[in-house]
């Protein structure tokens, strides 16, 4: 799991690399999470395998913060196969544009 | 009874969150007319408990585990009588083997790992998600047992392991004791990183690129790292 610095510097480098795809970073509980922006997340996690070993999907599930706004989430656990490390990229969206 | 399909955003989450809170207080309003004062502090007291988000989170966690489907030598035939009808460990929530790591929490080695065999063992547990824990079911995996030669490891050797069951092999009873010894485990609210559990912060391995850097920063040549 990167820590808080290192999870700054991930996202920094990807805002870089993909303007307007990092909407935030939060590290809680030891988890490290990367938002996103929905239509940008699979380019996000294509990077995070490219550049940075993330190459196993751990999981892939979605979580419905009603009745927060967007009210969905969807969540993907990645792991780095050879550090064993671990980062979630998290897209949140509206009930409305669900497909 | 007449079933009626509806998506889910309409049948029971209505379309603002003023709604919700107004038939929150709706039901509390049918309960208090229902009910004179007495009668309610009872009801209360008899229907109502109260308890943290985490307490609640610890007991569904430990009457939930998802074991791998996972096993090595002798002691796997003694591990799926334990989900037969005699112990039936679905009592305990435990029946749901999962043959994917990406959806198991719990990795009983039941039997001898052999030193080939403990990568293999290790990256099944790294690949599953945390929190995660793991049974070490029986002597060959705990201490090598009756095979105590240059060809096996014991699982503490490359894995944490949160319970040994001894035996050779051990009985489904003994199983069945060692996995409520873990659900206690769990329910008494541990960390979740096994790094945390068992003050392991700091061992990470140093593998590749990686430590060609940490040695090229520590002013040494990649290969004495």
């Amino acid at each position: 799991m990167p820590d808080e610095s290192a999870l700054e510097s991930i996202a920094a480098e990807l805002g870089r690399a993909i303007p307007g795809a990092i909407l935030g970073s939060t590290h809680v509980h030891g988890r490290a999470t990367l938002l996103v922006d929905p239509p940008h997340s699979h380019e996000v996690i294509a990077r995070l395998k490219a550049g940075h070993g993330y190459g196993f999907l751990a999981s892939l599930h979605g979580v419905d913060y009603y009745p927060e706004e967007p009210r969905l989430g969807v969540l993907y656990e990645l792991l780095d196969m050879v550090n064993v490390d671990r980062i979630s990229v998290k897209a949140r969206v509206h009930l409305a544009s669900r497909r | 009874m007449e079933i009626t399909r509806q998506s889910a955003d309409a049948a029971w989450a209505p379309e603002r969150p003023s709604e919700f809170r107004a038939a929150q207080l709706r039901a509390r309003d049918m309960l208090r007319g229902d009910l004179d004062v007495a009668e309610l502090e009872r009801y209360v007291e008899e229907g109502v408990m109260t308890t943290t988000l985490d307490k609640a989170l610890a007991w569904a966690r430990g009457n939930a585990f998802f074991p791998a489907t996972f096993g090595l030598a002798c002691c796997a035939i003694e591990m799926m009588t334990v989900v037969a009808g005699r112990m039936d460990i679905a009592r305990f929530g435990f029946e749901a083997f999962r043959a994917s790591p990406r959806q198991a929490d719990l990795l009983i080695l039941s039997g001898r790992v052999s030193i080939k065999m403990a990568p293999v063992v290790r990256r099944i547990y790294d690949q599953m998600l945390e929190p995660k824990w793991a049974i070490s079911m029986g002597a060959c995996c705990s201490s090598m047992g009756v095979f105590n030669n240059y060809a096996l490891v014991p699982s503490d050797k490359f894995m944490p392991i949160d319970v040994h069951v001894p035996g050779c092999p051990p009985r489904p009873e003994a199983l069945a004791h060692g996995i409520l010894k873990l659900r206690d485990k769990v329910q008494g609210n541990p960390p979740e990183g096994w790094r945390e559990r068992y003050g392991a912060i700091g061992t990470e391995e140093i593998l590749g690129a990686q430590a060609a850097d940490r040695a090229a920063l520590a002013g040494e040549r990649p290969d004495s790292a």
